[in-house]
């Protein structure tokens, strides 16, 4: 795979990873399948799909925190030359919060209400580090003003509920941002905020990445959001990638069936809202999954051979789909 | 902050004297009679007449009650009917022993549920989880005065470690005013944290499915600094409501543990005006355990706006 796009070495590397939902130490279910992806050095990358495709779950395993019955069962992911998942809980946790950070996906309620912001903010700090109270207190009034946030000296003592949605989200990006991390996984940080909000975050996120060593992990349901903000987008359908390409190229030259259909569901401008295309039928859940490709239930273009596992079709340079028909 | 004091002390009053009243009622509608305990069963009609006339018992209810009222709030609870000793310096004398003994049962009862309860909360459906599940039941199911007597059987008469019973104030003696205030203080508050735990557990396994634990696990914290600085505390806010009306159980446990361990508490006084229909030493002893369940629950609602900051700023 060539590395367009990308400044320097990856920072992340995941290759064929699959999740399992396992019961009573047997699989019963398949939650992501076969992922690869990689994140160049301050590369901000996409991975979008609809509800329930395993963006979050993918996410998780990356910093061992994946719900009970809930196991990573292949592959890898080669952060700065470790195996995330070979691991002890243990040297995990000196990684989560401080190398890779994470902005969760509901702000609203991702802030414990009784404790004051900025001694929230600073916890990470005050995890990974030694250093004192009053430093630690200084470096998170930096950042608080870093996401804008006005006077952040009062902000600090104040607690969450005394906070708006967009003001809880500033707060957990200067938490995530403060330690320096190589990879900050942001969560569909702005679905759970109104649409004016959400460009605001979305502008201090594109600020910050000009600011920082960081790479990002950005997951959207979205696919407009992302493509402004992404140099490489990952689409994820019920937990396989079908297809990746550089941010432009998805929304112009969309090769899959499903990510045709996911940018004939974007909402655009000066469009009629009646020939808005939805997503007929529902994702499959993770119990139904067989090896033929996953979308066929609703791919209007399915064919016999869909049952059979799709082949990867490269579309030039970092452009690649999984699907059987050819255009 | 200050608002939500006064807030408090207001609705308190009232609560106060409504409870008053229903004990009045209670301590006078109780079969038996204060003059036939007082005068014997072969008491005349005419000495029982002049007893009753004499402390006023032949008077309406309410004009009783508005008199009593008026004298206890300025610490003044009568005669006994037994032996005309004023009510109110001896309750005064008893208080600092009961307080002492719900006091430090209430501690044994709140220690032990907030740490098997957030254990059992935390190891949630494991073994930690379900061994602690099986003892709170059983903590709650056991009668005080079974629990006491075991633990005399064993640790006094057996071990020979503890006093059987008896008390000794603490100013004269404190190590063995503690030593005497230890079964009797483990004997209520194991009963009375049967309960408790289960609230814990529910309260912790509640606030370990927020979305602001996976935050704060996501910052790299241990598992131990989770419980104690993000789960704790806010699994705390509904656990001291509810411990507020067990510590009401737990003082009525008081009455019956200071007769077994012969503690001259108000609650071994309450036993005694029932037995001797003494309405003064009665009333006075119940209304002074009721105050003391009034007053904790009053500090411990104060305390739960305390650490709740949506509240405090709420109010204000
Ligand atoms: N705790 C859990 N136990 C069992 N299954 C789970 C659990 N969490 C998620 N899943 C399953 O894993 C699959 C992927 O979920 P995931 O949360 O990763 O989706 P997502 O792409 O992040 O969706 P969303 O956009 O709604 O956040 C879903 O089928 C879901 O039902
Ligand atoms: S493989 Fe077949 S079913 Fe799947 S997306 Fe392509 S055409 Fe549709
Ligand atoms: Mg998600």
């Amino acid at each position: 795979m060539s590395i367009i796009g990308s400044t320097g070495g990856d920072v992340l590397e995941i290759n064929g990873l699959s999740i399992e939902l396992t019961g009573r130490g047997k699989t019963v279910g398949s939650i992501v399948h076969d992922v690869s992806l990689r994140i160049g050095h301050r590369e901000i990358v996409g991975l979008i799909g609809e509800s329930g495709s395993g963006k979050t779950i993918a996410a998780k395993s990356l910093i061992g925190l994946l719900p009970n019955r809930i196991r990573v069962t292949e592959g890898t992911a080669m952060f700065r030359g470790t195996d995330l998942f070979t691991l002890s809980p243990k040297a995990i946790r000196k990684i989560r919060g401080k190398a890779i950070s994470v902005i969760p996906q509901d702000a609203l309620h991702a802030l414990n209400p009784v404790h004051r912001i900025g001694r929230q903010v600073g916890e990470p700090l005050s995890i990974h580090t030694d250093r004192s109270g009053s430093a630690i207190r200084e470096i998170v009034l930096e950042y608080l003003a870093k996401v804008k946030i006005d006077n952040p000296r009062l902000r600090a003592r104040q607690y969450p509920h005394q906070f708006s949605g967009g003001m809880q989200q500033r707060a957990l990006t200067a938490m995530a941002v403060s330690t320096e991390p190589s990879l900050i996984i942001a969560d569909e940080p702005t679905t759970a905020l109104d649409v004016t909000i959400q460009a605001q975050i979305i502008a201090l996120l594109k600020d910050l990445r000009d600011g920082t060593e960081a790479s990002f992990l950005f997951i959207s349901h979205d696919l407009g959001l992302v493509s402004t903000l992404c140099d490489r987008i990952y689409v994820m359908y019920a937990g396989e990638i079908v297809e990746s390409a550089q941010g432009a190229d998805i929304f112009s030259k969309p090769r899959h069936p499903y990510t045709r259909a996911l940018i004939g569901s974007v909402p655009r401008l000066h469009e009629n809202p009646d020939t808005l295309q939805i997503i007929a039928g529902q994702i499959a859940s993770p119990f139904e999954h067989d090896s033929g490709c996953r979308f066929r239930a609703r791919c209007s273009f399915a064919e016999d051979r869909c049952a059979n596992p799709q082949p990867m079709r490269s579309h030039g340079g970092i452009h690649v789909s999984r699907c059987w028909i050819e255009d | 902050m200050i608002r939500l004091i006064l807030i408090r002390l207001l609705t308190f009053v009232p609560t106060v004297i409504v409870a008053s009243m229903v004990l009045f009622v209670a301590v006078n509608v109780v079969p038996g009679s204060a003059s036939k305990a007082a005068l014997g069963i072969y008491a005349t009609p005419q000495a029982v007449k002049r007893f009753e006339h004499q402390h006023g018992l032949d008077r309406p209810l309410v004009i009783q009650y508005v008199e009593w009222a008026g004298k206890a709030v300025r610490g003044n609870f009568g005669m006994s009917f037994q032996n005309a000793v004023a009510v109110g310096p001896e309750v005064k004398k008893r208080l600092p022993v009961t307080l002492q003994l719900a006091g430090m049962a209430f501690l044994v009862a709140v220690g032990l549920a907030i740490s098997l309860g957030a254990l059992a909360g935390f190891y949630h459906q494991r073994l930690p989880d379900v061994c602690i599940t099986s003892i709170a039941t059983l903590f709650g199911s056991v009668p005080n005065f079974w629990l006491a007597t075991l633990l005399i059987y064993l640790f006094s008469l057996h071990l020979g470690w503890l006093p059987t019973g008896g008390y000794v104030p603490y100013s004269e003696d404190l190590v063995a005013n503690l030593r005497g205030m230890i079964l009797p203080s483990i004997a209520l508050g194991v009963v009375s944290s049967g309960l408790l735990i289960r609230i814990m557990r529910t309260s912790l396994i509640e606030v370990m499915s927020a979305h602001f634990i996976e935050t704060a696990q996501s910052k790299g914290i241990s598992n131990f600094n989770l419980v104690i600085r993000h789960a704790l505390r806010n699994a705390l806010i509904p656990f001291l409501t509810v411990s507020a009306v067990e510590f009401g159980f737990l003082v009525g446990g008081v009455v019956i543990l200071e007769d077994v361990f012969r503690i001259p508490g108000i609650g071994s006084l309450v036993l005694v005006g029932i037995i001797n229909r003494d309405y003064p030493v009665l009333l006075a002893a119940a209304m002074v355990i009721t105050m003391i369940v009034l007053v904790t629950n009053l500090l411990v609602d104060l305390l739960a706006t305390m650490i709740d900051p949506r509240q405090v700023r709420a109010r204000n």
